[in-house]
């Protein structure tokens, strides 16, 4: 083409606010009517020279054609439907992510496991595994940072070609709004057994998200056919496990114990000594002539245990301001853990039909994974009694990671 | 006149969409036969501007109006044709509807009120 008709064509492309794909588009399409106009002069009778000049004065000036190009395709009709558009693309790109990821996370959990049984019988003596559900929550959430990179990076390149602006005016307002809302279902709502690195997996969910939008195109992203049948194939895994850890989930666990005899095999001088030594003379005082007591129950449901006992008269007639408690124990033998002076949960017993029953919840504080729970009241005398055990068990943080960064 | 040509230019880019969605009712065009097709219509009393016709085009484009799509060219460059949508073809009706009570009282006003 005519160097004056390439430089006009430049000039216009360069200003155009449009992804790169339009301002290719565009300068095309101007530069076929300009190449028809200018023939269309020549056949009238100017030379080439003047056909071109003409042709060129009656688009006018390139930085104002450009910025009214611009202006008519930037509606706030067509930024309103890229972004339902870009939000209902990225959706369905972190679906897919997702599926990628636990099938990332399923083969690394699975090398692992491998590890671990050739650890086993390697080095013998007892078993390797996770105790603190945490970090089943961090593999989880792992799967979540694939599913969150997939999102941003089809939002943007979606955004832009829908509202027909370049990637990087889309880019900031994508990463900061997408960013804040991720955040906020990753950190406050999303609800999981916590510890302190799930919170930093969850935190690092908004952090890709962004991450991925500030390095995002306007470029289409295109899916090969074996992809989608990949994705097909990890969403059949995934519909068949997700019913069974749900049903595991919300089915509650049940304990009863009963209260045995003293001096059963205690290597111990006295029961006072015994309990000094395993920490049950923190939540109270030895009793010596219990209360013939019925049956003592425990029944734990996602963190919430409730304990009860039968026999209220025998005990409310020696007893009064009656608690559950709930206090941290040791790992290796269920003993109370005596670096704390005070129960990490706590609740009055009530009278119930012809029980006491009372609730506390064992998942709400951090870096609590083995717990004891016991019944106490306060005697005549004024000084707080043992009365019973119930039982113990190992637990982990259950919930958002805004839960555990505000908790005791 | 200046001033003539001035309100003339105004006119004409004012009534450019209604232009432009009656030229393609009766097929697609690409921009330059659009320009040359209202020209011969009008007996060449009017002449879109090329600096005109395209953000017109685009703008049409983005509301639905019209739809667009590549052709390669015999022996020249690609060209992208207009057609009229059914947004657009509604939007004709309503705006020859709009052009007909307007030039009407205009009309009345300038051509009947000075005889």
């Amino acid at each position: 083409m005519d160097p004056a008709l390439d430089a006009y064509l430049d000039a216009l492309a360069a200003a155009l606010d449009l992804p790169s794909q339009e301002r290719l588009e565009v300068r095309d399409e101007i530069g076929a009517h300009l190449l028809d106009l200018r023939s269309e002069l020549a056949e009238a009778g100017l030379t080439d020279e003047m056909a071109g000049e003409e042709a060129l004065r009656r688009l006018g000036p390139p930085d104002l054609l450009g910025r009214e190009l611009t202006r008519a395709r930037q509606t706030h009709r067509a930024l309103l439907a890229a972004v339902g558009g870009a939000t209902w693309a990225a959706t369905g790109a972190a679906f897919r992510g997702l599926i990628l990821g636990i099938a990332g996370v399923t083969v690394v959990a699975m090398v692992g496991m491998l590890g671990m049984a050739v650890a086993t019988r390697l080095f013998g003596n007892g078993t390797w595994m996770i105790g603190d559900a945490g970090w089943y929550t961090v593999l989880a959430v792992a799967a979540l940072w694939v599913a969150a990179w997939f999102a941003g990076r089809v939002f943007v390149s979606v955004a832009a070609r829908g509202s027909h602006r370049p990637a990087a005016q889309v880019r900031p307002w994508a990463a900061a709004i997408g960013g804040t809302l991720i955040a906020w279902v990753a950190l406050g709502w999303l609800t999981a057994a916590q510890n302190r690195f799930s919170v930093i997996a969850l935190a690092l969910v908004p952090a890709v998200f962004i991450a991925a939008t500030l390095t995002g195109t306007d470029r289409p992203i295109e899916r090969s056919g074996r992809a989608r049948g990949a994705s097909l194939a990890l969403l059949a895994t995934v519909a068949i496990a997700v019913p069974l850890l749900v049903w595991m989930a919300v089915t509650p666990v049940q304990v009863q114990t009963q209260l045995s005899g003293v001096g059963s095999a205690v290597p111990y001088a006295s029961m006072q000594d015994l309990l000094h030594a395993t920490g049950f003379d923190l939540p109270g005082r030895y009793v010596a002539d219990p209360p013939q007591l019925g049956t003592m129950n425990m029944q734990v449901d996602r963190g919430l245990v409730t304990g009860s006992i039968e026999g209220v008269s025998a005990v409310t007639a020696r007893w009064h301001d009656l608690r559950l408690e709930a206090w941290r124990a040791t790992q290796e033998g269920g003993e109370i853990d005596k670096a704390f002076t005070t129960p990490f949960a706590a609740a009055p017993m009530t009278i119930q039909s012809d029980g006491l029953v009372g609730a506390v919840r064992v998942d709400r504080t951090r870096d609590v994974s083995q717990w004891v729970l016991v019944v106490t009241g306060v005697a005549a005398d004024g000084g707080r009694d043992l009365i019973a055990t119930l039982g113990g068990m190992n637990s982990t943080f259950t919930g958002s990671a805004w839960d555990w960064l505000t908790a005791p | 006149m200046f001033e003539d040509r001035r309100i003339r230019a105004q006119l004409l880019k004012g009534t450019l969409p209604l232009l432009i969605l009656a030229t393609l009712r009766d097929g697609e065009l690409h921009g330059y036969h659009i320009v040359r097709r209202i020209r011969e219509r009008s007996g060449d009393a009017l002449t879109p501007s090329e600096g005109s016709l395209y953000p017109t085009l685009h703008r049409l484009e983005a509301e639905g109006a019209l739809e667009a799509t590549w052709r390669d060219g015999e022996g020249g460059p690609r060209r992208r044709y207009y057609r009229l949508t059914q947004r657009g073809l509604t939007a004709l009706e309503s705006a020859e509807r709009d052009w007909a009570t307007f030039a009407g009282g205009v009309n009345r006003v300038a051509l009947d009120g000075a005889g």
